[in-house]
């Protein structure tokens, strides 16, 4: 990691602090008016958007996020950077990025390992990587490029997996393991998307837990999945359009009492509830995060 | 190239990609791929949903003018044919309206294409940059040979509709999803024109042009110069009051100046 990295991570103002132990929602475009409400404004300790719905500086969900974020800490999700694009990143995409961060000052900056671009076209989806040593250089590479121009580290969250990559030679843990090792980044752990991957590829989540080094771990993502596939071959399927299930709830519990707490935020994209169900969501992260150790 | 272990990043995702939008790029065989594996599918489907649901999104008036099986047939075509360039969708779509006037099952209707670019307009109007836009009250203290040359504009997040049909009506009356469709419309009521603009920090807005009004905002439009275009407007229409058109247009910020 350069200097000129550790030097702004350590050059922080009023909304970059540090967020501690505290459960915040993604804030969806539904809820901005109850947001921007100051009569009423709703009790939660932070906030996450996803960088792309906030890409047109000037428009009207932009002026709207910054006035959110007087009042709120927000963290900046991308969805689309592709950090997994052989063909390189898209260099006006990063630099809208790097004008969100610079707008937002946000506490915590994460994408995905994952590609959804490839000869100029922009699939929508976090499609999977066959994990190798070249897209390891190829991921470093990229991850590099977006921590030199933002000036500060990023996180790098675990997608779902629903298919298996013949020709992959590292597990994601280890090709995790050796990203954050080369690069200084992070790791956005998502407790969801691990479960989904431990059910549909059999990776056990608990190797998978102990390999990755827990130090990284910035923060936690919690969402709700559904059951998809076949009858002959089921899936689950992260859908976030749920509340988060027992059985992540448990995962959650055990990986908080393991590693001590982290930020962790409850994503809901479809199908989405009233506000107060994702509030009341985050308070139940928020008394497990509360748990003595 | 077909062996896994010789098989670049970057033709695999071109192999892949091939397969998530199958028309729009040529893909090998792709039999490194586990394409018959239950868990392609679900990229598949998240790829055409999410970019369907984008398009639903941005048009929900031409979705609701033909319902919602149409719309998404229409949609799914348009994705295959034009799919996305840029990663944030609030740039996606904008060529919806000229697929539809040339696509041939919504070939009896006519309106169709226009209420799609009405509806990207709204899109831009939020999204484009906000700006203070034209200065009346600047343009007062300009020599007169001046204020006559100087050459107007849009303003950076306005657009202009000109339709054959009464698209501003069309439009109105389908802002709920329950809107009793053409109740109380007529659509031979003749050509009609629309302005979107930014309206305010927060707002967007749809207005109805009466002929000066559209004559003169198409010649900004245009860049016409100023004498020019007021020109259009007191020819347009009988008895235009050419001052309260300008303040009218400036004030919902219509109006900008090269």
């Amino acid at each position: 990691m350069s200097t000129a990295l550790q030097a702004a991570r350590c050059e922080r103002s009023a909304h970059g602090q540090p967020l501690g132990a505290v459960a915040g929602v993604g804030l969806r475009t539904p809820h901005y008016e109850q947001f921007l409400d100051r009569q009423a404004a709703p009790e939660i300790a932070w906030l996450e958007v996803h960088a792309e719905n906030h890409f047109d500086r000037g428009g009207v969900r932009r002026r709207m996020l910054l006035a959110i974020a007087e009042h709120y800490p927000v963290c900046i999700h991308g969805v689309a950077l592709s950090l997994g694009s052989a063909d390189g990143l898209d260099p006006d995409h990063l630099d809208r990025l790097a004008a969100l961060v610079a707008d937002v000052n946000p506490p915590l900056v994460s994408e995905h390992l994952a590609w959804c671009r490839a000869q100029g076209v922009y699939y929508n989806d976090l499609l999977p990587l066959p994990l190798t040593d070249e897209s390891l250089d190829v991921v470093c590479a990229n991850v590099d490029q977006v921590q030199e121009r933002l000036g500060r580290s990023i996180l790098i969250e675990n997608p779902s997996a629903y298919l298996p990559i013949d020709c992959s030679t590292l597990s994601e843990a280890e090709f995790l393991t050796r990203l954050v090792a080369r690069t200084g980044c992070g790791l956005l752990l998502d407790l969801n998307n691990l479960f989904i991957s431990a059910a549909n590829l059999g990776v056990a989540a608990d190797c998978w837990l102990s390999s990755v080094p827990a130090a990284a771990i910035g923060e936690i993502h919690l969402a709700g999945h559904a059951r998809g596939g076949s009858t002959a071959h089921p899936l689950l399927i992260d859908t976030h359009d749920a509340p988060v299930a027992d059985a992540v709830w448990t995962l959650y519990e055990s990986v908080t009492q393991r590693f001590g707490p982290r930020p962790t935020l409850v994503e809901w994209d479809s199908e989405l509830p009233p506000l107060e169900v994702l509030i009341a969501e985050a308070a139940h992260a928020q008394r497990i995060l509360d748990l003595p150790r | 190239m077909t062996d896994a272990a010789s098989l670049s990043l970057q033709q695999f995702q071109r192999d892949f990609a091939a397969h998530l939008l199958p028309s729009t790029l040529g893909g090998g065989l792709a039999v490194h791929l586990n394409l018959d594996a239950p868990g392609f599918a679900v990229h598949v489907h998240n790829v055409q949903a999410s970019l369907r649901s984008a398009l639903e999104s941005t048009y929900p008036v031409t979705r609701l003018l033909v319902g919602a099986g149409f719309f998404a047939t229409m949609a799914d075509q348009f994705v295959l044919a034009q799919p996305p360039s840029l990663g944030w969708l609030s740039a996606y779509g904008g060529e919806f309206a000229g697929f539809i006037a040339r696509y041939p099952p919504a070939g009896g209707l006519g309106y169709l294409a226009d209420v799609a670019r009405l509806e990207w307009a709204r899109v831009r109007a939020a999204n484009n940059a906000d700006s203070p836009g034209l200065d009346l009250q600047a343009l007062t203290s300009l020599a007169p040979d001046v204020l006559e040359e100087l050459r107007l504009s849009l303003h950076p997040a306005a657009s202009l509709i000109f339709s054959d049909f009464p698209v501003f009506d069309i439009w109105r009356a389908h802002q709920q999803p329950d809107a009793d469709l053409f109740a109380d419309l007529d659509l031979s009521a003749g050509p009609q024109h629309a302005l979107v603009v930014r309206a305010a920090a927060l707002e967007v807005g749809v207005a109805v042009l009466s002929a000066g009004d559209a004559a003169l905002m198409k010649a900004a439009s245009e860049h016409a110069c100023f004498g020019a275009a007021c020109q259009a407007a007191l020819g347009a229409e009988a008895d235009y009051d050419l001052s309260a058109g300008l303040v009218r247009l400036t004030a919902m910020h219509g109006l900008s100046r090269l």
